[in-house]
């Protein structure tokens, strides 16, 4: 049966920092972990345990692809991996998610503002 | 001695992962500053219990032990070998190894008393003596100053030493490799299926472990012992996990049928070929000092 992107929300932080690495250009399991390192501004350290894992459960589920290297590194032996059309889809609507809470979030802390007398 | 601990623990994830993202994870090992280490060992072990906890999906499901045992007695393959457990004595070892030292001193001894001369048996051990390194001074003074650089053995070379015993004791692998050069090209991957279909001696439709070169006395394992040591072969050596896409540990007619596209799955570098290095297992290649 096919699955609707929504079926997967929310996602996991170690998820959505990989499926956002892989948002570019496909990449190799250390590139995703140096992704994730600078996207998350140094908090958030990737061993290579929690990524792989974390790519064996999102191939199976066909949110990433493995695909063939780019040109110039086509003698190293790295698997490369890619989002997929149902991967960037989960994303999307990951990210919309995240903005209506983001949106809920301001809202609910204007509402706490002390009033000026 | 952390890498050394860290390949022991990629060994011990499940097979499927490891021999999916072994060689990758020790890549990453490798290029992580000296800090980050111990803190990717610290991720392996978490990897390693998520991975026996909480992934069953990705593992081979449980076979009915009784399929197991019926299949077996219904192929009837001939078996040739067993898997002994016999080790020789350390008493025995240790004899063995005194009868060496001494028959080498023996020789020595005899080599070195021969003519009546008492002969030193390294250079420069009694005296110098100008016989014993005769030099030429003026080939000296003539030699070039050019400097030769010679470059170390290739380590492709280290993989192909380990892939001709390897490709003669597995038959799938003599089976797909038609020209014997220790490597499968895109044609010998294309031509996979009927390969594989020539190993199913017993005309079944399927390629038993068995048929892949597992050899062992049926009746000395009990039915579910048997089914597991079969699951563990095919897991064990990359070609036949990628084959066994459903981990029951034998190749069915559907992954027989499938297997040029499995095969390729194992291509790392995506070049179309399966070299020694991508097919040989993750565990032989790190006793062998190549990984």
């Amino acid at each position: 049966m096919k699955r609707h992107p929504d079926d997967y929300l929310p996602l996991a932080p170690a998820t959505l920092h990989i499926l956002l690495s892989l948002a570019g250009e496909p990449m190799h399991g250390y590139g995703i972990m140096q992704e994730v390192l600078r996207q998350s501004g140094g908090r958030y350290n990737l061993g290579p345990g929690t990524l792989y894992d974390n790519l064996q459960r999102l191939m199976k589920q066909r949110m990433v692809e493995e695909v063939v290297g780019p040109r110039e590194e086509e003698n190293s032996r790295r698997r490369y991996y890619r989002l997929s059309s149902l991967g960037r889809g989960v994303l999307s609507q990951e990210i919309a998610r995240l903005e209506d809470v983001v949106h809920e979030g301001r809202t609910r802390l204007r509402s706490l503002k002390p009033r000026r007398a | 001695m952390v890498r050394w601990l860290y390949i022991q623990l990629i060994w011990l994830h499940p097979a499927p992962f490891r021999w999916r993202f072994g060689d990758d994870m020790l890549d990453d090992f490798d290029r992580a500053p000296n800090r980050a280490k111990l803190r990717y060992l610290a991720d392996a072990v978490v990897s390693l219990a998520r991975q026996w906890l909480l992934r069953p999906e990705f593992r081979h499901p449980e076979a009915p032990a009784a399929t197991a045992a019926t299949s077996l007695e219904s192929v009837g393959v001939p078996l040739f070998q067993t898997i002994e457990t016999y080790k020789p004595r350390p008493a025995a070892l240790l004899h063995g190894g005194v009868l060496a030292i001494l028959s080498i001193l023996a020789a020595v001894l005899l080599i070195g008393r021969a003519g009546g001369v008492a002969r030193p048996f390294f250079i420069g051990v009694h005296s110098s003596r100008p016989s014993l390194l005769p030099t030429d001074g003026n080939s000296a003074a003539a030699s070039d100053l050019n400097t030769t650089v010679k470059l170390g053995p290739d380590p492709f070379e280290a993989w192909l030493k380990l892939a001709g015993p390897y490709f003669v004791s597995m038959p799938v692998l003599r089976a797909l490799d038609t020209n014997r050069d220790f490597a499968l090209s895109p044609l010998e991957i294309a031509n996979a299926p009927a390969a594989l279909r020539r190993l199913d001696i017993s005309h079944e439709g399927k390629v038993t472990a068995e048929e892949c070169g597992l050899h062992f006395d049926p009746n000395s394992l009990s039915p579910a012992m048997a089914a597991q040591l079969r699951r563990r072969f095919l897991s064990f050596h990359p070609v036949l996990a990628a084959l066994d896409a459903d981990h029951d540990g034998e190749l069915s007619a559907g992954e027989i049928d499938h297997a040029a596209a499995a095969l390729k799955t194992l291509d790392r570098n995506h070049d179309g070929y399966l070299t020694a290095d991508e097919l040989i297992p993750f565990k032989m290649a790190v006793q062998a000092g190549l990984r």
